[in-house]
């Protein structure tokens, strides 16, 4: 057998050159010239099927919604809560009540924190944030916390979410007390 | 608004590349933004909570004012954002969806080459015609009409798209559209500018606005992309045309720039003079099989051991680079030589007699 190695790797070796090209050329590649004429084709067609309605089709317009409305990028709409090299995101004002003790747990990425998704981020730590159901009315600032409510965020040893259905929503601050519907009780002024 | 009836949106990332490939890297934020604004200029904010893929109802409903959500990746290390998709919903606001079909049937996202044409399906419903609804409420013309964009934008030389900032593209045409229209596919050709076409690599973006309204400024409805590559190209250096060739084969330099993202390129070689559409023996070492998200340059060199042997008889021989993809299989370039490999001894044999 041992004579027969050399020949079996060049049998191996032939049968890999001798491999035919899967397929063969078939088209000639177009040129700059032949793509700007389809080009041009393609412009004088899209005009052709606007001359019935001319004002449908505005080329080269003014006015681009995409860069007039664009969002603001999403960290600057958002408070960071962070903890242990654990980072997430929550809308800005969503945070209502912040004690001294953990204002360090907010407000910043520390080196290396990696991101989770807010109801990872808050399972791993309810023994520090705790969330408050606001109504839809609360969240506008149209409608003060109740009493109760202002209480128990006032007291509070723990970072307080105010979330809507469990995701963390912005509580618009609600209007001084003297506006405020007579009974109400005027909620805790968000952080901004 | 009376006449309309608030309703919930459906989030739904399943059609929606995500960055899920890298979780580790990118962490995917859903932004729930309420319109109109609230008295202090500010809208309300939700982030929702959604899995990876599926779908869910919005936890709020929308009401006259619509709601736009945001689809972000955020990038750990660098805390840097990408907003990946948005899409704004109301109550009388028309509903639409932009898709890009292309040939190439990569899944993440729609990709072609320079050279070729791709269509944009587009479906838009719920555009309301005529001045009043039957109620006699006037209806707003942000419910009559949406305008339908198409912007250009290149990445450059050697570009791959990666940090592209969408604020630089080209906003090339606007085109109102008032018919609801369902599935209408709209046949493109490339439109990504370049000094040589052939060359031309970026993105189109086709997206579909609403009407600046008093409840919503202008926003988007659906939007897609297209990626679009620059046609492959190539040399064979180290070999002349109609080079003689005595003995053992020159080694060779091969050149190629800008092969598709799922391509397959050699060397081939066949006995005679070029001629379009020949197959031959793929030359061992010089295919490449490139399945990636970008294009690929490359420079191979191709010893005289390599491709000694399967030159089997003396005569005329082309050696042609080859690039196959999805679209075709096209020529690079070729180089015709001549082999003459036999010895010839030209002597007289004379003995002392």
């Amino acid at each position: 057998m041992k004579s027969l190695f050399p020949f079996i790797l060049l049998s191996l070796a032939s049968v890999q050159a001798q491999q035919l090209a899967p397929s063969a050329p078939d088209a000639a590649a177009p040129t700059h010239e032949q793509l700007l004429e389809r080009r041009k084709l393609a412009e004088a067609a899209a005009q052709r099927a606007n001359e019935s309605q001319p004002s449908a089709r505005e080329t080269s317009p003014a006015v681009d919604p995409s860069k007039a409305n664009k969002p603001q990028g999403l960290l600057a709409r958002s408070e960071i809560i962070s903890f242990d090299g654990i980072a997430t995101l929550v809308p800005k004002r969503a945070i209502i009540h912040k004690p001294q003790n953990l204002e360090s747990r907010t407000g910043a990425f520390a080196p290396g924190d990696r991101l989770q998704p807010w109801r990872e981020f808050y399972a791993a730590n309810r023994g520090w944030i705790i969330t408050m159901e606001v109504t839809r009315a609360q969240a506008e600032g149209k409608e003060h916390f109740s009493e109760e409510m202002a209480k128990s965020v006032a007291n509070s040893s723990s970072i307080i979410v105010a979330t809507f259905s469990g995701d963390p929503i912005s509580v618009r601050p609600a209007p001084p007390k003297e506006e405020a519907a007579p009974g109400s009780t005027p909620n805790s002024s968000p952080q901004k | 608004m009376k006449p309309f009836i608030p309703m919930a949106a459906v989030l739904s990332l399943g059609a929606v590349p995500l960055f899920a490939q890298s979780e580790s890297v990118y962490t995917n934020f859903i932004r729930q933004v309420q319109f109109p604004a609230l008295e202090d200029g500010t809208n309300l904010e939700i982030d929702v909570s959604v899995p990876s893929s599926g779908s869910q109802l919005s936890p709020w409903a929308i009401d006259s004012g619509g709601a736009r959500f945001e689809l972000w990746a955020v990038r750990n290390a660098h805390q840097s954002e990408y907003l990946l998709s948005e899409g704004f919903v109301g109550s009388y606001i028309p509903t639409a969806k932009v898709e890009i079909l292309t040939e190439d049937s990569y899944p993440t996202i729609p990709r072609t080459r320079a050279d070729r044409p791709f269509s944009v399906k587009v479906t838009v419903g719920g555009l309301l015609a005529g001045a009043t609804l039957p109620s006699g409420d006037p209806i707003p013309a942000a419910a009559k009409s949406v305008n339908f964009l198409h912007h250009v934008q290149s990445y450059g030389e050697g570009g791959t798209g990666e940090n592209i900032n969408p604020d630089n593209a080209t906003l090339l045409e606007t085109t109102s559209l008032t018919e609801n229209v369902e599935d209408k596919a709209l046949p493109c050709v490339v439109m990504v500018p370049a000094s040589d076409l052939t060359k031309a690599r970026g993105e189109e973006r086709f997206s579909i606005y609403s009407l600046d309204d008093y409840q919503a400024p202008a926003s988007s409805l659906a939007s897609a992309k297209v990626q679009i590559w620059p046609m492959s190209d190539g040399s064979i250096s180290g070999i002349t045309e109609n080079q003689k060739v005595l003995f053992a084969m020159p080694q060779i330099t091969l050149t190629l720039n800008d092969l598709y993202p799922d391509s397959s390129t050699y060397l081939q070689a066949y006995r005679g003079t070029w001629a379009s559409g020949k197959t031959g023996y793929v030359v061992p070492g010089s295919s490449i099989e490139w399945k990636s998200t970008i294009p690929k340059s490359d420079v191979l060199t191709l010893t005289s051991n390599s491709w000694d042997n399967i030159l089997d008889a003396d005569g005329v021989w082309t050696i042609e680079l080859v690039t196959k993809t999805i679209f075709d299989t096209l020529s690079l370039g070729h180089v015709t030589f001549t082999l003459d490999r036999t010895i010839e001894v030209k002597g007289n044999i004379t003995t002392s007699n």
